[in-house]
């Protein structure tokens, strides 16, 4: 077939057909390779895929998943009709957001600043001790927060009431309580998050940096035109990925940490499914909230790697 | 090198100081109530060091159940665990980090939609009844071992990797797979360290699987020994709890802060102790021998 | 571009398909009449039957050829097969039933259905009461004795059929709870301590916990919890101390305090005619706004909204609260309360608090009780069949189930032989049964109740409750006036699951929890207040599900004609 250049000329290009299957065959160790992951995959993910169908029937476990009983959506409706959901969607959308703006970029500055010091014995130990806590559940760190944040006894109210202010009981506080989420979520993961980035930026080529600091770069030069640009691509897909994660606002750290005075803010879609559906265990309804989540994860995704597409080339495809 | 003392690297150290010992608190806390004896210790307050250094949890620990064999399967998971997803994510990655593979945004989505659709427990059971994996080792590993999000975050990171030194490999005649293992490989050390800490974390902390596919006590994994511990006498609190079961010498100790505390550091222990070792490959350094020359 | 997505397509299709095996097939839902004279008579094990056992205790660690198994084969003539998953874990018993797996005696349900969904989706299968009157005998006579048992879970439209079996609770029996006050500060403060106070024992910490039949009014309450706030009782010099610690996940803390309003957590009444939920009714309001008074006066402690049960008894061991609630057991410091409130207090030797458990509080009309821990009756717990099951093996398994549950001979299926695997912990046959230190108390090898149910006349009970729990439950918490005065039980009660509450409960409960829940709080710290906001409160309950609920809840039969028998 013809096209024309930048010049005008046309040019004969070769049949985009019979090419592709050409470059099959020059590929097809490629494939080969990619038949291991992908057999797996069909075994272990798609295979069971069906039961998303539970989602959409009445599941009674002695009848098994194909011979239950069709539900008519009654799960969707209720979700959409339960005022009380609404309000944990909203708040699980307000809480997820904040933690992408604030809690995202944290782990990514830590580790640019990291990786400033000189000295490697000091940042292998901060390293090191920096992780910690993401080994430690909720259940342990939520006994210790509510102690630091305490009234009565806690430092910090300590260290407000010494400038002569009144204490404040953080965790039951609509004002603070989400602050006080966003702060341990950052102290629980940042350490570990960093990791994934110190890596990228373990990655870079030195001689870039000798070649910068020869003519004159300073750190903050080199931080904004060296390191910063490297480790864009990883930010850029993991934070489309966490996207797809956009309605899981942190079960495990709201469930340990939250009370009835703050539901208003900070019940979410999954502590509130937790609260009505563990008691009777209806399987079914929370494999509807899962798939809702998941189909709304999707859109995110696809909403955003469509608008980073046409800055750079750095999406999912 | 010039050794030029920066006050903003001086107040950076001054903030990390601070930070790790805001961090390690919660590690210290535990590791102090471990060793303390439960009477004098309580969930409320600070807990800076034991009143008197008592064994008797990590005694207690290391007795009830197989916890040694626990130990040895989980080692033995996690190794071969994350071997497997090291590799798959390797033979996946690479494909698909090649722009001019023909049909790399279909299989880009195949992989995709697995990572967001998931038929739940039940048919995941099932399926691994019917292939005759309940209560094998293989249970534990397979299913797991293609994840689609480090597929992603590897192959993005290999689309960063200069095409030049591929190229000049291709035409000096070598094959994709020597390309992968001899020059892709080197090259991305950190990010598959990185991957291999995830999947080796992973791993190590998995239990819902073990639990449920497992049924043998002598594959258990650690984190089933330590949830049994920590869930055995855990009764509903409006529930006389003789109700639910027999009295027992067992289950008397098992409530104790001290051996909450216990089961918890014998999970983290290990990893805290290996990571030194695997730390290099995160840290700048490592590069700089493979990349010159 | 088509090609690929139809491939796609296709592709997925054939997964979907492929996958589809292995389901389950449905039920069999035909009824055949069971001739019961066909069957062998009872004590006639002639004939060697294999069955799959399980019980209330099956958590999977049986092992095979144990000490229990062995006997009971020998017994019954039986080969038994034990159930290897843990069966109080939901999800391993929900994956158990979903992969088709059942035993053929089991105590759990399945995905939270009721027994009428677990037959009618074909997993258990009935019991006939003349199998029953002939091969349980005495599980029969413990029912007539408990009324309204004979009547309880049968099939819809039968009368004699039942769809599981049930257990007694003895061991609930009286009253779950009671209100205790620091003894030493009351001394301190210059109280007169009830002149029938004495201890619940006589060593191990138990000198120091004191029982008294004297009950305190409301207004007297509140003025004890107001000198305990404020007058420095444990006398450091610091105004830390604090009357009344509730918690935030549960209304155990409250058990006796709404007693004293007549309410019953979760019961309904009549008020006015109508009939109500504790929740909506006048009472509760006024029991709401006396907490945010005692709120509003700084004798309840502010931190409790962040504080949850185990939480509350960590700050209870510090020693700055004078009021708590307590279970009998926790009064006689049984092994297995170690740690909570407020026994925790007194268990370090070199403590010298005290307490003192008093009588339910009197509310403002006289009102003195607590809620009754099972509404009706002391029956609870379900015992299925599978499907499976043939009459000839139920009829087996229904003469062991009696035996080894309401026969006080097979105490071996629990503690093995006295002197060989257990001792008397006291006087024989009148205390508690202590397994050997060296022998595994529950399945392993030796099998202890490993087939059980979980059902304990008082004779069973008494085997593993400590001698000084079960003197305070002679003495006071169990007394039969004491039941009669303070025992609270709801109006009407749905025990025969003959109406819709289940399912509306399945609906609504989440939001109906939460909306009391949130209020409740609220009201209490005074965020918001009680006379404007509950007419609207009451409107929010009953849009989202309250009025249906209540509705439903009119159709259920009166708990006093449940009582005697009658539907």
């Amino acid at each position: 077939m013809e096209a024309k250049t930048v010049t005008g000329k046309t040019v004969e290009i070769k049949s985009p057909r019979k090419s592709t299957w050409e470059q099959v065959k020059r590929m097809k160790l490629l494939y080969v390779m990619l038949l291991f992951p992908a057999i797996m995959l069909f075994i272990f993910n798609y295979l069971p895929m069906y039961g998303v169908i539970i989602a959409f029937k009445n599941f009674s476990p002695g009848l098994g998943i194909w011979d239950s009983p069709w539900n008519d959506f009654e799960h969707f409706k209720r979700l959409f009709t339960d005022f009380m959901f609404l309000r944990a969607l909203k708040n699980t959308l307000f809480i997820s957001i904040l933690k992408i703006v604030i809690a995202f970029p944290a782990p990514i500055i830590f580790a640019i600043l990291l990786n400033e010091i000189r000295n490697q014995k000091f940042l292998k130990v901060t390293q090191s001790i920096s992780y910690l806590p993401h080994f430690m559940s909720w259940v342990i760190l939520s006994a210790m927060i509510i102690e630091v944040f305490s009234p009565q006894r806690g430092i910090v109210n300590f260290i407000i009431t010494a400038f002569g202010g009144d204490p404040v009981n953080f965790l039951a506080s609509k004002v603070f309580f989400i602050p006080v989420l966003l702060l341990t979520d950052i102290w629980k993961e940042i350490g570990y998050g960093a990791i994934i980035y110190l890596a990228t930026i373990a990655s870079i080529d030195p001689a870039l940096y000798e070649a910068a600091e020869m003519d004159g770069a300073g750190r903050f030069k080199k931080m904004i035109h060296i390191t910063l640009p490297s480790i864009m691509p990883m930010v850029i897909i993991l934070f489309i990925l966490r996207l797809g994660g956009i309605l899981n606002a942190g079960f495990d750290q709201i469930l340990n940490l939250y009370n009835p005075l703050v539901y208003e803010v900070a019940d979410i879609i999954d502590t509130y499914v937790y609260r009505s559906g563990l008691e009777q265990f209806q399987f079914d309804y929370a494999t509807a909230v899962g798939l809702f989540k998941n189909v709304i994860g999707i859109i995110f995704i696809l909403g955003a790697n469509a608008i980073i597409r046409r800055k750079s080339e750095h999406g999912i495809w | 090198m010039k050794k030029k003392f920066s006050i903003f690297e001086f107040c950076l150290i001054i903030g990390f100081v601070f930070f790790s010992i805001l961090v390690l608190y919660p590690f210290w806390q535990t590791i102090v109530i471990s060793f303390s004896d439960p009477k004098q210790v309580s969930g409320l307050g600070m807990n800076l060091w034991p009143e008197r250094w008592i064994t008797d949890a990590y005694q207690f620990v290391f007795t009830y159940g197989n916890t040694m064999k626990a130990y040895a399967n989980t080692i033995l998971r996690t190794v071969s665990g994350t071997f497997l997803i090291v590799a798959f994510t390797m033979l996946a990655a690479y494909p698909l980090s090649k722009r001019d593979l023909p049909f790399r945004n279909t299989i880009t989505i195949f992989f995709l939609i697995a990572m967001f659709f998931s038929g739940g427990i039940i048919p995941d059971y099932l399926l691994i009844k019917n292939l005759g994996l309940i209560d094998t080792r293989w249970a534990l590993i397979l299913p797991s071992a293609v994840n689609v999000f480090y597929i992603i975050i590897m192959r993005n990171y290999f689309m960063t990797i200069d095409k030049g030194i591929e190229e000049s490999a291709i035409m000096d005649g070598a094959g994709y797979f020597t390309i992968l293992t001899k020059i892709i490989l080197p090259l991305s050390k950190p990010v598959i360290a990185t991957i291999a800490l995830w999947a080796a974390v992973f791993h190590w902390n998995e239990w819902f699987q073990a639990l449920v596919y497992i049924q043998d006590d002598a594959k258990s994994v650690l984190q089933i020994v330590v949830r049994k511990m920590l869930t055995a006498m855990d009764v509903s609190q409006s529930e006389n709890a003789a109700a639910i079961g027999a009295g027992g010498g067992s289950s008397k100790n098992l409530l104790l802060a001290n051996v909450r505390a216990a089961t918890v550091m014998i999970s983290i222990g290990p990893i805290v102790l290996v990571y030194p070792f695997v730390q290099k490959y995160f840290i700048k350094g490592i590069m700089i021998g493979s990349l010159k020359g | 571009m088509k090609m690929k997505k139809a491939l796609l397509a296709g592709f997925m299709a054939t997964a979907l398909v492929v996958s589809g095996c292995g389901s389950k097939s449905g039920n069999d839902k035909s009824a055949e009449k069971v001739d019961v004279t066909a069957l062998p008579k009872a004590g006639d094990y002639s004939k060697e039957l294999t069955l799959k056992l399980s019980g209330s205790f099956t958590r999977g660690k049986a092992e095979d050829g144990s000490y229990v198994q062995k006997r009971l084969e020998k017994q019954f003539n039986v080969k038994i097969v034990n159930t290897k998953v843990d069966t109080w874990d939901q999800e391993q018993t929900n994956l158990m039933v979903a992969s088709g797996d059942l035993p053929d005696t089991f105590s759990f349900t399945a995905g939270g259905q009721t027994p009428q969904e677990m037959f009618d989706s074909g997993l258990t299968r009935t019991i006939p009461k003349e199998m029953l009157e002939k091969y349980a005998p005495r599980y029969m006579k413990m029912l007539e004795e408990n009324q309204p048992g004979p009547i309880m879970n049968l099939k819809k439209g039968t009368d004699n059929e039942y769809l599981q079996l049930v257990g007694q609770y003895a061991h609930v029996d009286g009253m779950a709870w009671g209100p205790t006050l620091r003894m030493d500060w009351l001394e301190k403060l210059g109280y007169e301590v009830p002149a029938d106070a004495k201890p619940v024992g006589p060593s191990g910490g138990r000198e120091k916990i004191f029982f008294t039949e004297h009950g305190y009014t409301l207004d007297e309450l509140e003025q004890i919890l107001k000198d305990f706030t404020f007058k420095d009782p444990d006398g450091n010099g610091k105004n830390d101390t604090y009357g009344l610690l509730p918690s935030n996940n549960n209304l155990n803390w409250a058990a006796t305090l709404l007693g004293a309003f007549q309410l019953g957590n979760g019961y309904n009444f009549m008020e006015d005619g109508k009939l109500v939920r504790m929740e909506v009714s006048e009472q509760y309001k006024e029991f709401l706004k006396t907490m945010a008074k005692w709120y509003k006066e700084g004798i309840i402690d502010p931190e409790f909204t962040t504080l949850d049960e185990k939480l509350t008894w960590e700050k209870y061991k510090t020693g700055k609260i004078g009021y708590f609630i307590a279970q009998p057991a926790y009064l006689a410091m049984d092994d297995w309360a170690k740690g909570r409130a407020p026994q925790n207090i007194v268990e370090n030797d070199d403590s010298t608090a005290k307490v003192l458990a008093t009588a339910p509080e009197i509310g403002p009309n006289g009102q003195q009780g607590i809620a009754a821990y099972l509404p009706v009756v002391n029956l609870a717990d379900s015992f299925y069949v599978s499907k499976k099951v043939t009459d000839e093996q139920l009829a087996r398994i229904l003469q062991i189930f009696d035996y080894i549950n309401f026969d006080n001979d097979a105490r071996w299926t629990l503690y093995g032989e006295i002197g060989e695997h257990s001792d008397w912990e006291g006087e024989p046959n009148k205390s508690a049964i202590k397994v050997h230190p060296d022998v595994t108390p529950e399945e392993g090898d030796t099998g202890f109740w490993a087939y059980n149910f979980r059902t304990y006349d008082k004779e069973r009970v008494q085997w593993f409750t400590s001698e000084y729990t079960l003197k305070l439950k002679d003495e006071w918490y169990a007394r039969e006036d004491i039941k009669e005065k303070m025992i609270i039980r709801p109006y009407k009660w749905d025990l025969l699951n003959e109406t819709n509450l289940r399912e509306l409960d399945k609906r609504y409960g989440g939001q109906l929890k939460t909306i009391v829940d949130e209020f409740r709080m609220k009201a209490i710290v005074g965020e918001v207040d009680i006379d404007k906001e509950w007419d609207k409160y009451v409107d929010s309950w009953m849009k989202n599900g309250g009025k249906e609920t209540l509705e439903e809840l009119d159709k259920a039969p009166l708990v006093s004609d449940l009582l005697q028998g009658k539907k």
